[in-house]
């Protein structure tokens, strides 16, 4: 990334929440990613956006390792709504090109099923077992409209197209 | 009583034994499942979410139209589809400009967001129906059994959003695995997530996620779990055989979806219940409950 300036979506939510941050640490001490991978700071990562250093935090693989659990939503005492801005540090991060394989699979097979995830055999076969009505296809055409119309993005291949 | 089904894609893709109890459960209850026409996947909170948050919020805005055409509330059996399903809807009854904005995307696909349908959770509906009516189905009491319940995330937070329970001192599910007969055992770090999102990026630290609640659990004396969400069943009946201790041992907690326990309570046999998909072993369970083949 050859980014000056912080992309203004950024510069809007550090001064509307992370600015609030006052670096207690309740959401560090109260997250499970943390506990078990101590690298993963979510009150490391709100200081980093005050100072400016907007540029490592997008580009780490830290900010995908966030279960996503909403603790530290809930503990932090200034309502900076961590979890959240993960999300957009996520997004942002999608549109340079760096969301991890892991991610992208879900919405690739959103893509083709309408589904994240696919049928499996034994799923199949148990279905039919317990006496389960049989799976109905999505209209996908539906679906992928309207992620090409919200300007989805599968990787930083799709540029070249 | 009647819903708009929207059992999601993990359960009935994955893990069919979970809607096949739910079903069962429901229908002894007399309620009625419709099947939503054309749902998709609700939109994946955390995968989907992460990538693009608006398209995220249209899918979700999608099915709730569906929903919408049937005029019927959604009943979700995922956690995770609830979290999508009740922020898209909350968000865009009060916010004109996103649902503005929503709408004009769904209108490519002839569609167009309302607001006139509620999203629920299993135990919104259980409560909808009643504690006493439930209690009046429940023959078979699973006295003796002792359960750590296990909440899962997105079944109360972001409390300011979903608005069911308190977000880390919940007491819904503890009351309804009590109803059954049951007794809720307390342990230590019980609003632990199970780590599925952390799955994805780095599969050995969230399989150290289940193995740290696994204790606490083991500690306590619980003969098994309960849990509601799939992602939840997946962290720790899938995924516990991965673990090993360094004692070289194996954990061995069994897991239980909540409606299946209803269904025993219900009397409803366990061969009828898809148990035997299970990846943990529920037969010292049955066993307890005198239930055994």
């Amino acid at each position: 990334m050859a980014e000056k300036e912080m992309p203004e979506e950024l510069k809007e939510l550090v001064k509307e929440k992370v600015h609030f941050c006052y670096q207690c640490g309740s959401c560090v001490g109260s997250c499970p990613t943390a506990r078990a991978i101590p690298e993963y700071n979510p009150r490391k990562m709100m200081e980093k956006l005050i100072l400016g250093e907007w540029e490592e935090v997008l580009s780490a693989k830290l900010i995908w390792l966030c279960t996503m659990c909403h603790t530290c939503y809930e503990a932090c005492p200034q309502g900076v709504g961590i979890s959240h801005i993960v999300i957009e540090l996520r997004n942002l991060a999608t549109e340079r090109g760096l969301a991890p394989v892991g991610f992208l699979e879900g919405a690739k097979q959103m893509a083709a099923t309408g589904w994240t995830t696919q049928l499996t055999g034994a799923a199949q076969r148990s279905r039919t077992e317990l006496g389960l009505p049989e799976i109905k296809a999505v209209n996908t055409e539906e679906i992928k409209k309207l992620m090409k119309s919200t300007g989805f993005r599968f990787a930083q291949e799709d540029e070249r197209e | 009583m009647s819903y708009a089904f929207f059992p999601g894609c993990m359960i009935p893709l994955r893990l069919p034994y979970m809607e096949s109890a739910a079903r069962q459960a429901l229908a002894a209850l007399g309620v009625e499942l419709v099947d939503m026409p054309n749902a998709s996947c609700c939109g994946d909170p955390i995968s989907f979410q992460s990538l693009n948050k608006e398209t995220w919020m249209v899918v979700a805005a999608r099915n709730l139209c569906v929903a919408e055409e049937m005029g019927k509330n959604i009943l979700t059996l995922c956690s995770g589809c609830y979290e999508t399903l009740k922020t898209a809807n909350v968000e865009l009854k009060r916010d004109q400009y996103l649902r503005e904005k929503v709408n004009k995307t769904l209108s490519e696909v002839e569609r167009e967001f309302m607001g006139t349908v509620e999203v629920k959770n299993l135990l919104e509906v259980l409560l909808e129906i009643g504690t006493d009516k439930v209690k009046k189905r429940l023959v078979r009491p699973l006295r003796g059994l002792r359960v750590a319940v296990h909440y899962g995330c997105h079944l109360v937070r972001p409390s300011d959003i979903l608005n069911f329970d308190d977000p880390m001192k919940p007491t819904t599910f503890d009351q309804f695995v009590g109803l059954t007969g049951a007794e809720s055992v307390s342990y230590l770090k019980k609003m632990l997530c199970c780590g599925a999102g952390l799955r994805m990026v780095d599969a050995e630290k969230a399989s150290k996620l289940v193995d740290m609640k696994l204790r606490y659990v083991e500690q306590a004396e619980a003969d098994c779990m309960a849990v509601l969400c799939p992602y939840c069943m997946i962290q720790y009946d899938l995924t516990q055989r991965m673990i090993k201790r360094e004692s070289g041992a194996n954990p061995q907690m069994p897991v239980l979806y909540y409606p299946e326990m209803l269904c025993l309570a219900m009397g409803i046999k366990p061969q009828e219940l898809g148990l035997r998909h299970h990846r943990t072993n529920a037969e010292p369970v049955l066993k307890k409950l005198g239930l055994s083949a």
